[in-house]
């Protein structure tokens, strides 16, 4: 199971570990977001000092209609204390965790600051 | 460092999407689209070879191996975007 909380923005965070390029782990916070389609966005400069690799660039939507283009780059994601293989979209908003990554799991979060998220997989 | 500037081979992430559709809409949607809506589609944007299936993780990193060398487009078979950040995705038409 995956612990996280809920900051003072009223934001379910989670701590999301990733393995650089170069071996090492970087660990950073990721809002969960369920409007958000897809498994993990990031700025520019973090994939970039991640060492990530480019594999596609993609068409999407944004809340207010707008269509964007964003590359997306592949990185493995220590989850649950297993590797896991995840998308990541390059963008500048702060780090997301998407109903791609959250599919086939329960999550549970107590909306009040400082309450309780948890994130488990279903079988 | 700037995503809507950043180059990819080359290209802008608006030319590789521009390209990318072009060459769905020209040679690919005739094909494709009859029974394989919903499915993910990767796109050489060079070659118009591709990669589909229905895992968006599977087909991208099978592309960026298949197509190392090229800028790729990816997109969902049927609809208007493959991605949202807010909102909800349809099925056109």
């Amino acid at each position: 199971m995956i612990v996280g909380s809920v900051n003072h923005r009223t934001e379910a965070e989670i701590a999301i570990r990733l393995r650089s390029s170069q071996g090492g782990l970087e660990t950073l916070t990721a809002v969960t977001d369920t409007g958000f389609s897809g498994d993990l966005t990031l700025p520019l400069a973090t994939i970039r000092s991640l060492g990530l690799t480019y594999v596609t660039t993609e068409a999407g939507y944004l809340a207010d209609g707008s269509r964007v283009h964003l590359p997306v780059y592949k990185a493995i994601v220590i989850w649950d204390g297993e590797d896991r293989l995840l998308t990541v979209y390059a963008s500048e908003c702060a780090p997301l965790i998407g109903m791609g990554a959250l599919k086939s799991h329960l999550i549970t979060i107590e909306a009040t600051d400082g309450g309780e998220v948890t994130v488990t997989r279903r079988s | 460092m700037d995503v809507a500037t950043e180059r990819y081979f080359g290209y802008t992430s608006s030319e590789i999407a521009r390209r990318g559709e072009e060459i769905y809409e020209r040679s690919l949607r005739e094909k494709l689209e009859p029974g394989n809506v919903g499915k993910f589609l990767v796109i050489d944007i060079e070659t118009g070879e591709y990669e589909i299936g229905d895992d968006h993780v599977e087909v991208s990193c099978r592309a960026q191996l298949r197509f190392p060398d090229h800028a790729r487009f990816g997109m969902r078979i049927g609809y208007a975007g493959s991605f949202r950040i807010g909102g909800a995705l349809r099925v056109m038409g």
